[in-house]
């Protein structure tokens, strides 16, 4: 066990010992990639925002169930991902009756390099990638926007590492095939 | 950690895309979430009660508690044996005392019995250190204005002293505190609440009440109260005896405390009224009432 994953170790079980300083520990360290994931998801910070909040609450409550010297990451940000795919269900109802009020923590920054790269824009990455199904959208997700390793991925997917690079690819040529279908007069770019 | 080394444009613009999604304030991001882990615990644990006792003959279990309950209240009448039967049940945050029943400024004001049907002679007195001192002195009905906002036990003033030293009071046309509480939730929390009246309208929620004063030992940074505003609530900041404080009003909302210990302490009020929050010489300081921002600054000066 890495020191890293002995350190969180502790965390979780202190955390299920209710020790809420453990676990807003864990929620301080992970609450990035959990937004950039849920992003991803969602194609939305606000959404995310609210769908890495409540991940980071089913997670706390299903503490019990975390294998004791697993690391966490995979397993939070599985859970992550899951809130994310079922709050853009309900998000869908909600977004044309009343402007998001409470997009207070996240962003996403302007880029200095806005358009440039690939020829697309940040709306136009986030609606091609929201546009794939859940699978493709999570590999994604982890690897790009959780900077997760392959076996860190294979965790949270509950597949074989070797799986996890197949599985990128394909989705990586089904988000290039969206894009040309959105732009293509700019596909030669991607 | 970065484990790509994107080569490819595409793979390039999502490690791009990625990296600009961020947390403007990781720490009050934090805190929020915590707040709503514990509001999920709190409604687990209650889920979890609800669900046994559904899940059980519900006739059985209200026998078995009208048992329990007339053991404690027999029990209870004795003024020895409230100590012993309050380890013994393992109450948590249950004190049971004699004496020093807290007064009020405010005839009716004073505390009464809650649920409880305890009925105790002399001075003796029930207090939760998390809910409102009950006491079988007083009728049922005298409920000390502000009891329903669970803002702890109330107290004398002498008690609101001892609890905050740097405490401060207000001198106002108002006149005294109709109730004063202290709660260990911040450590330290000590409110001073007025009943509404003419020119002090009384919240939407609470509608006796007109005006909460409360102080506690704070870290000073009252930048994540912010963390839990509803959707709907505005904030603005404000400058107030020289320091940064807020503005609040919009949604009702409530506040998630930082206390003396740096631990996040979320307040258990839920107010529909505005809001002025500000921390001076490590003390932090709340008015809530439905005044104006201009009227509730100008209560500031009169804070001595």
């Amino acid at each position: 066990m890495s020191d890293e994953t002995h350190e969180e170790t502790t965390l979780v079980e202190r955390a299920r010992g209710g020790d809420d300083d453990a676990y807003g520990a864990l929620v301080k360290r992970y609450s990035r990639d959990a937004v950039r994931v849920a992003t991803a998801i969602t194609g939305s910070v606000g959404d995310a925002e609210d769908a890495a909040q409540t991940a980071f609450v089913k997670a706390y409550l299903a503490l019990d169930r975390f294998r004791a010297g697993a690391p966490v990451r995979p397993w939070l940000m599985r859970i992550v991902a899951n809130e994310a795919k079922n709050s853009r269900r309900s998000s869908q109802r909600r977004e044309r009756l009343a402007e998001r009020s409470h997009e207070r923590y996240c962003v996403i920054a302007p880029s200095a390099e806005e358009g440039a790269i690939a020829g697309v824009t940040t709306t136009e990455l986030l609606r091609a990638v929201a546009r794939l199904d859940h699978r493709d959208r999570s590999v994604i997700a982890f690897r790009f926007f959780a900077e997760m390793s392959e076996a860190e991925t294979a965790l949270a997917l509950d597949c074989a590492t070797g799986t996890v690079k197949s599985r990128l690819s394909r989705a990586m040529a089904r988000l290039r095939a969206e894009l040309d279908a959105d732009l293509p007069a700019a596909g030669g770019a991607r | 950690m970065t484990v790509h080394s994107p080569i490819d444009p595409l793979e390039s613009a999502l490690a791009d895309l990625a990296s600009r999604v961020d947390i403007t304030d990781v720490d009050a991001f934090t805190a929020a979430t915590m707040v709503k882990v514990r509001r999920g615990r709190d409604d687990a644990r209650r889920r979890r009660t609800f669900s046994v006792v559904r899940g059980s003959n519900a006739r059985q279990v209200l026998a078995v508690a009208a048992a329990i309950l007339l053991v404690v209240t027999a029990v209870l009448a004795v003024p020895r044996s409230r100590d012993a039967i309050a380890d013994l049940l393992g109450i948590d945050g249950l004190r049971i005392r004699s004496g020093d029943v807290p007064a009020t400024s405010s005839p009716g004001s004073s505390a009464v019995t809650s649920s409880s049907t305890f009925s105790p002679t002399g001075s003796s007195t029930v207090s939760s250190t998390t809910g409102p001192t009950v006491s079988g002195a007083a009728p049922f009905d005298a409920a000390a204005v502000g009891r329903d906002l669970a803002l702890g036990s109330e107290v004398s003033l002498a008690t609101a002293r001892a609890t905050l030293p740097a405490l401060r009071e207000l001198d106002s046309a108002y006149g005294p505190p109709d109730a004063m509480y202290r709660s260990d939730r911040p450590a330290g929390l000590v409110s001073f609440v007025w009943r509404a009246r003419q020119g002090l309208a009384g919240s939407p929620t609470a509608p006796t009440v007109g005006l909460v004063v409360q102080q506690y030992p704070g870290s000073g940074d009252v930048s994540y109260f912010l963390k839990t505003l509803s959707p709907g609530s505005r904030a603005r900041e404000v400058t107030v005896e020289g320091k940064k404080g807020y503005w609040v009003d919009g949604a009702p909302h409530s506040i998630a405390y930082v206390d003396a210990r740096n631990a996040f302490v979320e307040d258990t009020v839920r107010w529909a009224s505005n809001a002025l929050v500000w921390a001076a010489n490590g003390v932090t300081h709340r008015i809530e009432s439905s005044l104006t921002q201009d009227e509730a600054v100008a209560l500031v000066a009169l804070l001595k």
